[in-house]
């Protein structure tokens, strides 16, 4: 006789945002479609091919020495403790503590082995950039000793886990801004599989020249300087996305788990799924076909169909091809019942790696404050739209089951379900 | 002593700015201390800059070093350096004093006095 499969819930979200740093800022913004877009101008004198972005005004880890990155007073961040990280390094540990602050679990009970810690972020090329021409500099004689461990890939989840003490499983996803949709989707199948009783997932990304400016070569990026309308997912005039950095973490843990510690249950990750494109590095399918795929292998796992769904934060990061593919992904899956649909990339732009995160616990919020957010800034639908819903304010509505669409480079997809504890 | 003249390389041609840069975070008894060391080049001085680097580079938490260090304290065991944590004390030293050391050398420095050793050997300091 084999044991149920644990369930996977929610316990604890944080949020290192353009649309806050506080659980209630956040719900607000998504409540009332504030925009955390603004001017940005990360060097001054120079005409860049972007000019505004997701800000977070509370810290500055802008500069290449982290001697001088500040974060607020009531961050309990030491500088000793992010020295050697990557700059979303403070955003990420900022988050993670609010997230298990939120969730009741003291950092000291994190080392037993029953706890695990999937991260998503592509690094810093910043301080990678930073660091390799000092190198050149130097003759190619004096790297500096954390050239790799405040710039590689996976520089997030080797600083999380050992300031941490996690002794369970730990790993960095990195598949472009489908990533923080795979560690949370993995982390899943960690407490499902039994493998683990709790999973600290962890997206973050620094918002630097060096991260986003090369988007511009593949004109990828919005020219826009109008933060108001710059970002306009699944509109006609969208001309590219508009960037963000930040950091958003999540508490996931077998619902045994939460119930036995008296733990509020905030949402059930029900399913996910993956299905890749296998056809472009760059360029979705232009039907959306993997994204369909996952789609419905999200369903089948979470034992649900489309007509469960009432509400979907789709992926669309407000290019032309992605938001056109998505929507005919949407269409095909959606044939009759119509969930509202959104993407909060109009408020908060695209947070790469982290927006597959971000968006799963927007679709936590949502289910636990009861409201559906409305689509920002739709005002001419692209014609693959025609037929789904688009709610123009956001729904003071309980969704019964939520829908979290991602997609990345090289055709990645993942779709996450979440629904109530009930 | 003899020492190996210091190769010409931009690495050690830093300015007062990138010297500044290098000093951000630290305390100001040991900034002062650089300062005093880059006027009038003293051993004695390394000694009094190194309580205030090694706390830098000790994580949240630990026990801050006594003042002033002994030549008998060890690194590792005394004062809490891990090899990554020397190594970086060691580049930000040779950013701020100018000379430049082998990762290899680094790692077979083992006590406060044979720390001092080794940059006055550098250094070419009496």
């Amino acid at each position: 006789m084999t044991s149920p499969t644990p369930t996977a819930v929610v316990t604890g979200l944080g949020f290192v945002t353009c649309l806050g740093t506080q659980r209630q800022d956040v719900v607000d913004s998504l409540r009332h479609l504030s925009s955390g877009l603004a001017p940005w101008d990360p060097l001054p004198g120079l005409d860049l091919p972007v000019k505004i972005a997701g800000l977070i005004p509370s810290f500055d880890v802008s500069s290449i020495h982290p001697a001088i990155w500040s974060w607020p007073n009531a961050m309990d961040i030491h500088p000793a403790e992010v020295r050697a990280m990557p700059p979303q390094g403070v955003y990420a540990l900022a988050a993670l503590r609010m997230a298990l602050a939120e969730a009741g679990i003291a950092e000291a009970e994190l080392g037993t082995g029953d706890t695990g810690l999937y991260c998503a972020s592509a690094g810093s090329p910043r301080m990678m950039h930073h660091r390799l021409s000092l190198l050149e500099k130097s003759g190619w004689t004096h790297p500096h000793p954390h050239s790799v461990i405040s710039s590689i890939a996976g520089s997030l989840n080797f600083h999380l886990a050992s300031l941490l003490r996690i002794r369970g499983s730990s790993c960095g996803f990195v598949s472009a801004c489908a990533s923080g949709s795979h560690a949370l989707g993995f982390a899943v199948d960690e407490i499902r599989l039994g493998r683990q009783q709790r999973m600290l997932v962890v997206a973050a990304e620094e918002l630097s020249p060096e991260t986003v400016l090369p988007f511009a070569g593949m004109g990828a990026l919005s020219p826009s300087s109008d933060p108001a309308t710059a970002s306009c997912p699944f509109d006609r005039q969208r001309d590219g996305f508009v960037p963000t950095g930040g950091s958003v973490a999540l508490v996931l843990e077998s619902a045994a788990s939460a119930q036995q510690r008296g733990a509020r249950i905030q949402a059930v990750v029900s399913g996910w799924g993956q299905a890749c494109d296998g056809l472009h590095a760059a360029s979705p399918d232009p039907e959306g076909a993997g994204l369909l795929r996952a789609m419905r292998l999200a369903l089948r796992d979470a034992g649900l169909t489309p007509e469960d769904m009432d509400h979907v934060n789709a992926h669309a990061t407000s290019t032309p091809a992605g938001d056109k593919a998505e929507a005919r992904a949407l269409h095909s899956l959606f044939q009759g019942h119509q969930p509202a649909i959104c993407s909060t990339k109009a408020l908060t732009g695209h947070g790469l790696s982290m927006a597959g995160l971000m968006e799963a616990a927007f679709c936590v919020l949502s289910l636990d404050h009861d409201f559906i957010p409305g689509q920002a800034n739709l005002r001419q639908p692209d014609e693959a739209c025609a037929g789904l819903f688009f709610p123009p304010a956001s729904l003071d509505q309980k969704p019964r089951a939520v829908m979290n669409n991602s997609s990345g480079f090289g055709g990645a997809n993942v779709v996450h379900i979440l629904t109530h504890s009930s | 002593m003899t020492t190996t003249p210091l190769p010409s390389l931009a690495f050690h041609s830093k300015t007062d700015t990138e010297i500044e840069q290098s000093l951000l975070g630290l305390d100001p008894v040991t900034i002062d201390a650089v300062l005093r060391f880059r006027h009038t080049p003293a051993r004695e001085t390394l000694r009094d800059m190194l309580p205030g680097l090694v706390a830098y580079h000790l994580p949240r938490g630990a026990a801050l070093p006594p003042s002033p260090l002994t030549d008998a304290m060890r690194l590792a065991e005394d004062l809490g350096l891990d090899s990554l944590a020397l190594s970086e004390m060691t580049f930000k030293l040779e950013e701020i004093l100018g000379f430049a050391a082998e990762t290899r050398e680094v790692f077979e420095i083992r006590t406060v006095g044979a720390l001092i050793d080794f940059l006055s050997g550098k250094l070419s300091l009496s």
